[in-house]
């Protein structure tokens, strides 16, 4: 699991006003977009139709920290505060650290590349790994460190404190609230309006994360990300395994990632990277245009109009069919275009 | 006055149109015939054509504004005066892009721009005017308008007409120019927009493919003013194409109340190149005609002898360095002098060459005008529609004009061309006559407005392998017979055939219509869900769901199902939204099938650096365009009739 200061976590224990727990949550609301251009940079750079199964784990973790962006934002809209989405900040700098310092401990560097087993390793399964990792036989990466806490202890922090606050913090107009059926399953995705509601959506988003300390599964019985990923690494499906001493090992279905079917894209990419008047450049703008405008919808979701999310969703396939056309574009170094996921204002 | 306003925004920047081609074929409606080439690309009108992996996206790009107008006639591009210059105008930035649509591959003259936003913008600040371009085709098309610099439809020119619906405005007190819009257009509540697309980029080897050229102004849309087209002067060449010097149709229109007048030359004279400079057809100026003047035709020389002109205002500047993208190509005449602006008024105006006094192009007889506003119509059977039909006479709104209305004759060999199945036969248009019922001839009101009405009926699948069916209707003056109408000023309808929403739709129901799709859209069905497959539109059936529940006009709709008939999409949304007791989506499956293979597609793929080397340079006939043929196809019909 990646980890934080833990004067952040001493810092949201100390609260007595309402109003700085809003800033936490919006840094919550960071945290879960900032893994979310990390890996869809690796799921686009699939070739068409090709690494299905990698390219179906990585989609199903982007759409569930998509699902957890919405459910800090629906906590921090219902203690009355307002999710700021669209604005330069609220994207990371690639490659950088991630919101609030994580993973500075071990200094992850969260970078925009293609899906190799390196990037897998290195840089998603760090961002996702849980607290008391099982070892299937993956070992922790690090050893704990008493001044840093874990991303499962921050959201504890602040459920903690919403439940020492109590019920008279929910003062949030409850038409704000994002319960879309559509998108997400009614089990995964409520109205937040009291302490009850809200601790019960945090905890979700640990558990999908991470799992339990036991099980590498959550209580639906998915996986949580960390083995999702680590089964791409592997090549194996995790399965249960009677001779395995934690009941788990990764011997089921191959899960290959080949690496022919990987677009080479250039790492980290910026739009002001490809030459002007180039096709690469003029993909790079118009997806940074797209993202941008995502966020924007996102936005306007999340401050009182929930029925955006339709636009919202319309765009992240939009986005999706662009990049998909980008990453072709071979930039004749071996090389081919990535989005930059750059927050614009205009379409230039 | 529409956007032909002393009042009015005038900029300019780049468009992307990313339609996609395979349907640009009627016979690749044919599911039983359809092979996978047909989504690779062309050459030229074969396989799936130029972009058969195209999006269907309409963009603004880059789009400034680079002078403003205001209601005493002077004008200004400096920022200093009037901080509107150089903001952009853009496309939404929180929904989809808009998308460009045909309305048939039988007719593909009319692409309609949807779900277009439009929005004024400095990058920083709200939106400080945002509106929704209600929904319209281009007009007054011209085929190789540009000389240079590309072949087939990107030689050609169009306007795109219509109207900003729904306007927001933000505290706009720092600007003169938007002061003044705001307070001209809160009565009506709408502003005109005119948008020229040239130097529009098919070639997919190009780094600016299916990139073009806009030149844009907005002004306010008064009362029982048409939405698509200026009631004004109409300059229309003699053979109803084009004149010698390879002049087009184009639009005038005279504020008497101000005594000015403003002509729109963005769409009139020939091209140079890709950049928006004119061609040089020498020193021209306008000019009112003097009687007889209906004897004065067209490519008449040596008029001064007779006397037979009054020229207004100086020299037209088209030569001036970037005239159309700095100013709109709008030539403005203010302060008329008040016996030569009663002239204007009731005599024809000219272009005339000041070299030889040779008339370039002239006013429509007696400065008729004649068009319809809604044009384009996909029409469900026994659905009534109506379409407003104006005339004016020197711009002055005419009353009491009458125009007929009659069905164009049977039409073969529309929409398909090249070597395409021999055994899929192109369908004929226009038949059977009966499903459409016309109305009677109409007259004007005092606003030189008539409501024409007509009705449809199931025409009876004539097309077979294509629902529905495409009628043409030509209106025409019944006061001169003779009168100039550009080729496609007609009204396109797209007539669905009759359909019966099953009770409780299958997978068997849905699968050859969303086959037909999975053809014809190939980015879809490579990239994202496979429609023929019933799996993967399970998985994506909250997608689905959104594409086929919105309205028409929303950018969300699914481009190619624009031709999807009103049961046959509710019958799409009732079997992707049918729920049992539990609350769990119920998706009937029918009889199994087998999904196909989803392949890599080479036309879904940027051309890399070393497959450009590779590839043999296309010639300019190799990528002639859909437009192009469509307009030949059109043309040889209204031939062979003649």
């Amino acid at each position: 699991m990646l980890k934080l200061k833990r004067q952040i976590i001493d810092k949201i224990r100390d609260i007595s006003e309402v109003s700085e727990l809003r800033e936490y949550l919006q840094s919550a609301i960071e945290l879960e977009h900032a893994t979310v251009p990390v890996y869809l940079t690796g799921l686009f750079s699939l070739k068409q139709a090709q690494n299905v199964e990698a390219g179906n784990i990585v989609r199903s973790v982007v759409i569930e920290e998509m699902l957890h962006m919405s459910i800090a934002c629906n906590v921090l809209n219902a203690i009355g505060g307002a999710p700021q989405i669209n604005k330069p900040d609220f994207v990371p700098t690639f490659p950088g650290p991630l919101p609030m310092g994580v993973g500075e401990d071990r200094g992850l560097i969260a970078t925009l590349a293609p899906l190799t087993k390196e990037q897998v390793k290195t840089v998603f399964m760090a961002i996702e790994e849980p607290e008391n990792p099982i070892d299937i036989p993956v070992t922790r990466m690090l050893q704990a460190d008493a001044n840093y806490a874990t991303i499962g202890e921050f959201y504890q922090a602040i459920i903690d404190k919403i439940v020492q606050l109590g019920n008279s913090i929910f003062t949030g107009d409850p038409s704000r609230q994002l319960a879309d059926t559509k998108w997400f399953p009614a089990d995964e995705l409520w109205a937040v309006t009291d302490v009850e509601t809200a601790c019960s959506a945090l905890k979700l988003i640990v558990e999908q994360g991470e799992g339990s300390s036991k099980s590498p599964t959550d209580e639906e019985g998915e996986l949580a990300h960390y083995y999702r990923f680590a089964e791409i690494y592997y090549g194996k499906r995790l399965v249960k395994d009677a001779s395995s001493p934690v009941g788990w090992s990764f011997s089921g279905e191959p899960v290959p990632l080949n690496p022919e079917d990987v677009y080479n894209l250039r790492h980290n990419a910026k739009a002001q990277d490809y030459p002007e008047g180039s096709v690469a450049r003029r993909y790079a703008e118009q997806t940074n245009y797209t993202y941008s405008s995502l966020l924007n919808s996102l936005h306007h979701t999340f401050n009182g109009e929930p029925q955006q999310l339709d636009h919202a969703m319309g765009l992240m396939y939009e986005l999706r069919l662009s990049v998909q056309k980008m990453v072709t574009i071979d930039l004749g170094n071996g090389e081919f275009a990535a989005p930059p996921f750059q927050y614009v204002t205009t379409n230039v | 006055m529409s956007y032909l306003n002393n009042l009015r925004m005038v900029f300019s920047g780049r468009f992307q149109s990313d339609v996609s081609t395979v349907n640009n074929d009627v016979r690749h409606f044919d599911v039983d015939k359809f092979v996978p080439k047909y989504q690779e690309y062309g050459p030229g009108a074969t396989n799936g054509w130029w972009n058969p992996c195209g999006s269907g996206a309409f963009r603004l790009i880059d789009c400034r504004v680079t002078q403003v107008g205001y209601q005493d006639g002077t004008t200004t591009s400096d920022p200093a005066k009037d901080p509107v210059i150089g903001m952009l105008l853009g496309g939404s930035n929180d929904l989809v892009s808009a998308k460009m649509v045909d309305l048939d591959p039988q007719m593909q003259m009319v692409s309609e721009i949807w779900g277009l936003s439009m929005r004024l913008t400095d990058g920083k600040t709200p939106d400080f005017v945002a509106g929704r371009f209600l929904p319209a085709p281009f007009r007054d098309i011209l085929f190789g308008r540009q000389q240079g610099g590309g072949a087939g439809d990107q030689a050609a020119t169009a306007i795109y007409q219509s109207v900003l619906e729904d306007l927001s405005w933000v505290d706009s007190s720092h600007s003169p120019f938007l002061q003044q819009l705001k307070a001209m257009t809160e009565q009506v509540g709408k502003l005109s927009v005119r948008m020229m697309l040239y130097s529009y980029n098919m070639d997919h080897k190009n780094p600016d493919f299916t990139i073009g050229r806009v030149s844009g102004v907005i002004g306010p849309a008064l009362d029982f003013e048409p939405d698509t087209f200026v009631l004004g002067r109409r300059f229309a060449p003699a053979n109803g194409q084009n004149t010698t010097q390879n002049i087009n149709f184009f639009n005038a229109q005279v504020d008497a109340a101000n005594r000015n007048l403003c002509v729109d030359f963005s769409n009139a004279l020939p091209l140079s190149g890709t950049d928006g400079a004119f061609v040089d057809l020498g020193k021209m100026k306008l000019v009112v005609l003097e009687p007889p003047f209906e004897n004065i035709k067209e490519g008449d020389t040596q008029l001064i002898a007779g006397n037979q002109f009054t020229p207004i205002g100086g020299a037209i500047p088209y030569l001036t360095p970037d005239w159309l993208n700095a100013e709109g190509a709008l030539f403005n005449v203010t302060d008329i002098d008040p016996t030569l602006l009663q002239k204007i008024q009731c005599q024809p105006l000219a272009l005339l060459s000041t070299d030889n006094n040779g008339v370039l192009i002239r006013e429509t007889a007696e400065g008729l005008l004649v068009r319809a506003d809604q044009v384009v119509h996909r029409l469900n059977p026994a659905v009534p529609v109506s379409v407003d039909l104006y005339a004016s006479r020197y711009g002055i709104p005419a009353a009491g004009e009458k125009i007929a209305v009659t069905l164009q004759p049977p039409a073969k060999g529309m929409g398909g061309g090249g070597p395409q199945p021999a055994d899929v036969p192109i369908p004929v248009i226009n038949i059977p006559a009966s499903a459409i019922s016309l109305g009677q001839t109409v007259a004007t009101d005092s606003h030189g407005r008539a409501h024409y009405g007509y009705s449809v009926s199931a025409p009876g699948n004539p097309r077979e392998y294509i629902d529905g069916q495409v009628y043409l209707l030509s209106y025409t003056p019944v006061s001169d017979p003779g009168y100039i109408q550009q080729m496609f000023d007609f009204i396109a309808n797209l007539v669905f055939d009759k359909f019966t929403v099953p009770d409780k739709p299958t997978w068997d129901d849905i699968k050859p219509i969303m086959s037909q799709y999975n053809n014809l859209y190939p980015i879809m069905g490579r990239m994202l869900v496979n429609l023929s497959s019933y799996d993967s539109m399970v998985r994506f059936r909250n997608l689905l769901e959104l594409a086929f529940s919105r309205e028409q006009s929303d950018p969300n709709y699914m481009p190619v199902t624009r031709d999807l008939s009103e049961p046959k999409r509710q019958m799409v949304l009732k079997w992707l939204c049918e729920q049992d007791a539990n609350g769990n989506y119920l998706l009937r499956r029918g009889q199994n099938d087998a999904p196909l293979p989803i392949e890599p597609c080479a036309s879904c793929e940027i051309s890399s650096p070393l497959a450009k080397a590779s590839l043999e340079a296309e010639s300019s006939q190799d990528i002639k365009g859909s437009k192009e043929l469509a307009a030949e196809q059109y043309r040889r019909n209204l031939t062979q009739q003649d």
